[in-house]
């Protein structure tokens, strides 16, 4: 089997395109993911009564299914209740009309809700009970305590698991080509779908996706050094 | 006049009986050092008065909020953390700001004060303990000393009506805890009211109005200084300062 490194790069050409629908898929998802599991987090950290045990149950089920399962059955659900749901709400749309990406989107989001939840309740829990005390006697409110002193807190400790998730995210948007979205991989089988060659196609799909974690890698790293360095100290 | 007036304070762990009704009266000006072995239920006593623990009965009239600490709503709670403030035995300064930001998170956020004003007041808060130098260093850039000052000018910032100190030194080097005394016997003389948790018995002895001997979650003794240290009455607290040698640091007063 020979390497012909011309069609790897008009793989790669063809498949680099696609870099920002991935890209895409992965910071919304990472994004509304982060709004989420942060509530659930908060939730469960201030012990929220009813609600918290809800969540933890609901996180615990989740985190064993494989990320396969939850696209396939995002994708299943939602092909199975859009119509019926668009109907009763009197919507001119059907599931035909929606774009693969929102299907996309809403499985990595539900993955990112789960593992940033998790990740948000290990950061918060280590913060030092001092620190929730002088908030407390200076006078700050709950909701002030959580904006103005644990987030800014917690942010950069969680920052090298985000920066983590974000990469797992990119690429489990690969897995969402099960779903037709056109993204790197997709792109790069279609082209290799015309002649053959598909290790050509392959290497060229690691080879953006090593570079874009590479990216992320070198700036979560950038990042983190400049707002850890204050911050020592601060966790037991 | 009473500045603040503390009544039959109880507080339980689960079923751990750990305050049994403290009685405390503090005039305006005054400073109280609250003494006792570890496990007294000092901290815990502070605690409850800056509402961090919340005391299953008894009551505080400061100022004029009047509250019953079990029955204390939101409100009442928030009006007597806005009048109090507290100096921690491990600084606790937020790790993420600044020594003027920690000072000034007081001011602008909870009691709504510009920020121009609030960076005035937390200048010179800096000077009074002699940090104004380090206004913009991190916590984890300043010694233990330095942090507790920078908590001290926290704590004075928001201009309470009763400042709380739980054991302010005793996590320090010992050539550290001078600095911080300075700064509290200042703050002392300047009319501060405080209550002071302390094992620094020469500090109680030199700037205290009223000493208060605590074991088991009650007041074995109070007094003067002078009461306390030279003409105890009960065992218990002849007992407790013997075992810290007390008679060697007197004579140097
Ligand atoms: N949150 C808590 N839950 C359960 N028990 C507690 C809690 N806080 C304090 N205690 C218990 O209450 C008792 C009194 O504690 P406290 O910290 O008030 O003592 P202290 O007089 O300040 O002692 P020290 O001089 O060692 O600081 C201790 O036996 C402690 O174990
Ligand atoms: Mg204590």
């Amino acid at each position: 089997m020979s390497f012909s490194l011309e069609t790897m790069l008009h793989a790669l050409k063809v498949a680099s395109v696609y870099i920002p629908t991935t890209l895409f898929i992965a910071f919304v998802s990472l994004f509304i993911g982060g709004i989420f599991g942060l509530l659930i987090a908060l939730v469960r950290l201030y012990n929220i009564k009813i609600l918290s045990s809800i969540f933890k149950f609901i996180i615990t089920i989740l985190k064993g299914i494989p990320i396969v399962l939850i696209i396939l059955g995002t994708f299943l659900l939602s092909s199975q209740f859009f119509n019926p749901l668009a109907k009763s709400l009197g919507w001119r749309i059907t599931f035909k009309d929606v774009n693969m990406i929102t299907i996309a989107v809403l499985a990595l989001s539900i993955m990112a809700t789960i593992q940033l939840s998790e990740i948000f309740r290990g950061t918060l829990a280590s913060i030092k009970k001092g620190q929730y005390d002088a908030a407390k006697s200076i006078g700050l409110t709950t909701f002030q305590t959580i904006r103005r002193i644990l987030i800014p807190l917690a942010f950069p400790v969680a920052l090298p698991m985000i920066s983590n998730l974000l990469i797992n995210l990119i690429k489990a948007s690969s897995l969402a080509s099960m779903v037709a979205v056109v993204d790197i991989f997709a792109a790069a089988k279609i082209s290799a779908n015309q002649n053959y060659r598909f290790l050509e196609a392959y290497v060229a799909v690691a080879i953006i996706y090593w570079a874009l974690n590479f990216l992320i890698e070198k700036s979560s790293n950038f990042l983190e050094n400049s707002l850890n360095r204050k911050l020592r100290r601060s966790f037991q | 006049m009473n500045m603040v007036e503390i009544a039959d304070v109880h507080k339980s762990f689960g079923t751990n009986k750990i305050l049994k009704g403290i009685d405390l009266v503090v005039k305006k000006g005054e400073v109280v050092c609250i003494l006792g072995p570890s496990g007294s239920g000092k901290t815990t006593f502070l605690r409850c008065l800056n509402f961090l623990e919340r005391a299953d009965s008894g009551q505080i009239l400061l100022g004029d909020s009047r509250v019953r600490f079990a029955q204390a709503t939101k409100k009442e709670v928030r009006a007597i953390r806005l009048k109090t403030a507290m100096v921690f035995q491990g600084y606790e300064l937020f790790m993420h700001k600044t020594a003027l930001q920690n000072v000034v998170e007081g001011l602008v956020i909870p009691r709504k004060i510009a920020k121009q004003e609030a960076n005035e007041i937390g200048m010179a808060m800096l000077g009074k303990v002699g940090m104004s130098d380090k206004a913009d260093a991190y916590p984890s850039q300043l010694s233990g000393g330095q942090q507790q000052r920078v908590g001290i000018a926290r704590a004075m910032a928001l201009d309470p009506d009763l400042m709380l100190f739980d054991e302010p030194t005793s996590a320090l080097d010992p050539e550290l805890v001078g600095e911080v005394l300075e700064t509290m016997k200042r703050l002392a003389f300047e009319g501060r009211t405080m209550i002071v948790v302390t094992h620094e018995m020469q500090f109680a002895y030199e700037v205290a109005d009223k000493v208060i001997f605590m074991e088991n979650g009650v007041v074995v003794e109070k007094g003067t200084p002078d009461q306390i240290f030279n003409h105890s009455k009960e065992d218990r607290t002849k007992a407790f300062l013997s075992r810290l040698s007390f008679d060697s640091i007197k004579k140097v007063v």
